[in-house]
């Protein structure tokens, strides 16, 4: 339009000075206050927890971390992956084989003899090689992902984290998979020579050597943490800006996109790559300075191959999807309720009646945690976030004043239900249901 | 630009990529067996209106969706500004400053009606700092005030009445910032006030240098607008003029089903 519009002048200067702006947080909601209250808590954490403790907690930022990255592509874009552990094994295995079979070797073949600060920099060349090697496998799931809706991709995504299990195996011995893992990959037992952590006791296989437990689990913890805000800046940065509502728009409706000048495939790919990178980041951190830090299948994967897939949709919708800071929300619900039913061994009553052996409701695990997150499905679709953002907005929308609010019934219906119903929509389409 | 393309009748002539901002030089397009398309070549002047007419079935969007991507033509070629631009995809028409509305649209019920207009305003980027002054918000709002969304634009798409949603497809496609606007069915199931006030809209954009292409199954309503009018049926161009010579022709009249008032 000939007129004159706001975006003329000098745009860039304001944008900037915006950007500036929201990162001095100045003129916060009460929200956004509430979130920054929320993350100085966790780094808070160490104060508060025993080291043993603490550990199974660090544990809870790779979950958060792994929220955010099925958060990413399929909360907002509204892909939905059923295979997430693809990139998080990935980026394990990149690392770990990075490090001890192509860095270490490396170095040793050059005779350099590696302190504390060489050896950090090797870990942090495999974190980057365990990153990227996952950013691959998201364009490997992002490029059929633009020809495939629905079901298929979700197909694609469960299949494809079976078949890296299945190389794991194929490729389990020395020298079988040459160049790309001169040591094999060790099967479903992993490879049995773990990775070195940045911080540990024992000086063979860690770059800083501490002599009590508590200190390398509290700089563990740390780095974890350091882990964690490097994810939140770098996903907020994307879904909060334009590109975020691109993305949730393809969620929406791809031809509403494409129609105002936008190429979807560009973005669903971004979404894919980004999400993978992150899981495969995080997973790849884990390996340095995680609790449990073994690159197996049972880590990567979960106990039965889809467990930490599953578990990770479970999150991200607990705590709300499409927002990020609910899987941050839904880990802590999660690892609670994990906690609290683990440490329940309770007899359930009738089952030594009925099949001569006693079973704990600890036992039934991961029974109780899925029956939990089928609850919150059905109880709270939105999510805990999103429901106790409306909560709070109708609680202050009341306290000035606005009497209709707090009674009124908001009638949009939830990330949660708009998905599954494109997902329906899409089946429907396959099997030329009636209904378009 | 010559001037004998407008109103005249250059029908054995090929048309080049300067005789208007949107030129079409037989343009074909065959489904099968099935020819819904056939050989079509039609130009667009800068800044008028025109008005792209025939009956249910004529070919009318078949050509379209040629002309703004949506599927490449069998034959012939586009061109628009100048280029050659058959065949490019529909993101990148617009891109290019051709944008359209859908007659059958849905907009996105999870935000606000002005946060759909701001859409069309992000860029096609990945890493951007778009929105963060504001100024989108702003432009989308003022948008939205222009074709009468004003009192609505914070509501939800599903609380807008049939000529509210017409007037939000209306403001999407005027967000991308287009040279060329494909305006389907605007004036469809609108009473005579909303025909008006979509009327004096269309009117201001063009006032502001915009190109408009109105396309309707018959020609109520639009005669207060358009400057000329382009019939076509069975995906053949059957007249080319103005309001009043389309009126009174026979062949229009016929393709009507024999001289049903058009």
């Amino acid at each position: 339009m000939a007129t004159e519009t706001p975006l003329e002048g000098d745009v860039g200067r304001r944008r900037r000075q915006a950007v500036v702006e929201k990162l001095l947080l100045r003129d916060l909601a009460l929200r956004h206050r509430l979130g920054i209250l929320g993350v100085c808590l966790l780094a808070l954490v160490p104060l508060l927890a025993q080291p043993r403790e603490l550990n199974q907690f660090t544990y809870v930022l790779y979950l958060m971390m792994f929220a955010i990255s099925w958060d990413v592509v399929s909360g907002y874009t509204g892909q939905l992956s059923f295979g997430h552990a693809f990139f998080f094994a990935l980026g394990g295995y990149g690392t770990s084989v990075t490090v001890n079979q192509h860095l270490l070797p490396l170095a040793n073949d050059l005779g350099l003899t590696l302190g504390p600060v060489g050896t950090v920099l090797v870990i942090l060349g495999g974190i980057v090689g365990g990153t990227l090697v996952a950013a691959l496998g998201g364009v490997l799931i992002g490029v059929p992902a633009l020809r495939l809706d629905g079901p298929y991709l979700s197909l694609v995504t469960l299949i494809a984290p079976l078949l890296l299990y299945q190389s794991l195996i194929i490729f389990s011995d020395e020298g079988s998979l040459p160049v790309l893992a001169p040591g094999g990959l060790g099967g479903t037992s992993g490879l049995l020579n773990t990775p070195p952590s940045f911080v540990g006791i024992g000086g063979l296989n860690t770059a800083v050597t501490v002599d009590q437990q508590w200190v390398g689990a509290v700089a563990r913890y740390y780095i974890s943490f350091l882990a964690l805000l490097i994810v939140l800046a770098v996903t907020y940065g994307v879904t909060r800006s334009a590109a975020g509502s691109v993305f949730t728009a393809i969620r929406e409706d791809e031809d509403a996109v494409r129609s105002v000048g936008m190429n979807p495939a560009k973005f669903k790919i971004f979404a894919f790559v980004l999400s993978a990178a992150i899981g495969g980041f995080a997973a790849a951190v884990w390996m340095h300075a995680g609790p449990n830090a073994a690159p197996n299948t049972e880590n990567l994967f979960g106990s039965g191959r889809i467990d930490l897939s599953i578990n990770v949709i479970v999150i991200a919708i607990i705590g709300g999807m499409g927002t990020i800071v609910g899987s941050i929300v839904g880990a802590l619900f999660f690892a609670f309720a994990d906690t609290v039913i683990g440490g329940l061994d309770v007899a359930i009553p009738g089952v030594e009646l009925l099949f001569g052996s006693e079973l704990t409701i600890a036992d039934t695990s991961p029974l109780p945690t899925f029956l939990l997150g089928m609850l919150a499905l059905v109880f709270l679709p939105r999510g805990v976030v999103p429901e106790l953002t409306r909560f709070g907005r109708r609680l202050l929308a009341w306290r000035r004043g606005e009497v209709d609010t707090l009674l009124g019934r908001d009638r949009s219906p939830s990330t949660l239900k708009r998905t599954a119903e494109k997902y329906r929509e899409e089946i429907e389409e396959i099997v030329g249901g009636e209904s378009r | 630009m010559s001037a004998d393309a407008v109103g005249a009748e250059p029908d054995e002539r090929a048309y080049g990529p300067d005789d208007g901002i949107l030129v079409a030089d037989d343009l074909r397009k065959e489904f099968g067996g099935l020819t819904a398309v056939d050989d079509l070549s039609f130009a667009v002047q800068e800044q008028e209106i025109l008005g792209f007419i025939g009956p249910n079935g004529a070919g009318k969007s078949t050509t379209f969706n040629c002309v703004t991507g949506t599927y490449p033509p069998t034959d012939g070629t586009v061109y628009f500004k100048g280029e050659d631009v058959t065949g490019i995809s529909a993101h990148d028409m617009v891109k290019e400053g051709m944008s359209r509305t859908f007659q059958e649209f849905a907009p996105l019920e999870d935000r606000a009606v002005v946060k759909n207009v701001e859409l069309a305003l992000a860029p096609d980027e990945l890493f951007t700092l778009s929105g963060m002054g504001g100024e989108t918000e702003q432009l989308a709002r003022e948008i939205c005030r222009r074709v009468g969304l004003g009192d609505v634009m914070d509501q939800t798409p599903s609380e807008l009445p049939h000529a509210g949603m017409l007037k939000l497809e209306l403001a999407r496609a005027i967000a991308t910032q287009p040279d060329v606007m494909l305006v389907d069915e605007p004036f469809a199931g609108l009473s005579g006030q909303e025909v008006q006030e979509l009327t004096e809209v269309m009117e201001s954009l063009r006032h502001h240098g915009m190109t408009l292409i109105v396309v309707d199954h018959n020609m109520r309503g639009l005669l207060n607008l358009i400057d000329r009018a382009f019939v076509i049926q069975f995906g053949s161009k059957i007249a080319e003029g103005t309001p009043e010579e389309i009126k009174n022709d026979p062949e229009v009249q016929e393709a009507y089903l024999g001289g049903e008032e058009i």
